[in-house]
């Protein structure tokens, strides 16, 4: 309930109520009556009317990526996230610590193509065995 | 909204921006705005929360409001180390026109983040998200006198810390 004004003392939270429009009407013609007449209660209007605009017209902050992109399994409890994150950090580690594999490329074919090919020069006897470039009959 | 609970993606996807700055505003950091909207969804997806059929955004505000003093209230219990202001702040630059607004909205949050969370709970739903008296004190269970009561102090100590 609005505390009455000029009972002695000043508005006090009267006037963020005033600026809020949470007054009852009565309340609010006492409230200005009060302040046409109070030096101090205007100073102190003025002091949280310019704390109320600053907040009010702060930006909006936007989050890093939009809400509905966080995957149902990511809306967990902080200390959940972070035994994920924990998870994926000794992963990572274990990853990098595995030797390796080369990817087969150039592919299979192009890799014979070229055995064959180096069989012919340096005469290797393992290539000699089975040439691939003599197509290979059966029967008589 | 027909008064049945909304799914936490529905909730995500359309109170999603409107969710993380109230978070933002309460918290005064990304980790932490991030980790209670986190929560609040959670709650929502839980069921935990009873929707009442009126406004989606008072709903969710009193959600991710409960969520931070719920947080407030264990840390109380078990304190922790303060962390250290933001070193960046404190180098001095020449602003440009975006920066200079940059950092007078920097400065409001600042003094924002540096009220008691009672005060700051109070004005950030009052000035933020735009709730009544009466709605905040039904959000926070206090007395509307209270709410009145903080909302202005509140005021009084950013406009302390804004001069």
């Amino acid at each position: 309930m609005p505390r009455p004004p000029g009972s002695g003392g000043h508005l006090d939270d009267a006037l963020s109520a005033y600026l809020d429009d949470e007054l009852a009407p009565a309340a609010r013609r006492e409230a200005e009556a009060h302040l046409a007449a109070c030096p101090d209660c205007r100073a102190e209007l003025d002091d949280v009317a310019s704390a109320r605009h600053a907040i009010r017209f702060l930006p909006v902050h936007a989050a890093l990526r939009p809400l509905h992109e966080w995957s149902p399994l990511a809306v967990a409890t902080p200390r959940r996230r972070a035994a994920w994150a924990l998870a994926a950090a000794v992963a990572a580690g274990i990853a990098m610590m595995l030797p390796q594999e080369p990817e087969v490329a150039p592919s299979l074919p192009s890799l014979a193509g070229s055995h064959a090919a180096r069989a012919s020069i340096t005469g290797d006897p393992l290539s000699q065995l089975a040439p691939i470039a003599v197509p290979v009959r059966f029967g008589p | 909204m027909s008064g049945e609970v909304p799914t936490w993606e529905a909730v995500a996807r359309t109170h999603g921006r409107f969710l993380y700055n109230v978070a933002y505003r309460l918290t005064g950091n990304d980790d932490d705005a991030y980790d209670l909207v986190q929560e609040a969804l959670l709650r929502v997806r839980k069921g935990l929360e009873t929707y009442q059929p009126g406004s989606m955004e008072g709903w969710l505000s009193r959600i991710v409001t409960n969520v931070f003093l719920d947080e407030v209230r264990r840390k109380r219990r078990r304190p922790i180390e303060v962390m250290p202001e933001d070193p960046e702040r404190l180098l001095p630059s020449a602003p440009s026109a975006d920066e200079a607004t940059d950092r007078l909205s920097d400065e409001v949050q600042a003094a924002l983040r540096r009220l008691p969370e009672e005060f700051r709970t109070a004005v950030v739903l009052c000035d933020v998200v735009g709730l009544s008296y009466e709605e905040i004190a039904d959000a926070i269970s206090v007395p509307v006198g209270t709410v009145r009561s903080r909302i202005h102090r509140g005021r009084r100590l950013l406009r302390t810390a804004l001069q």
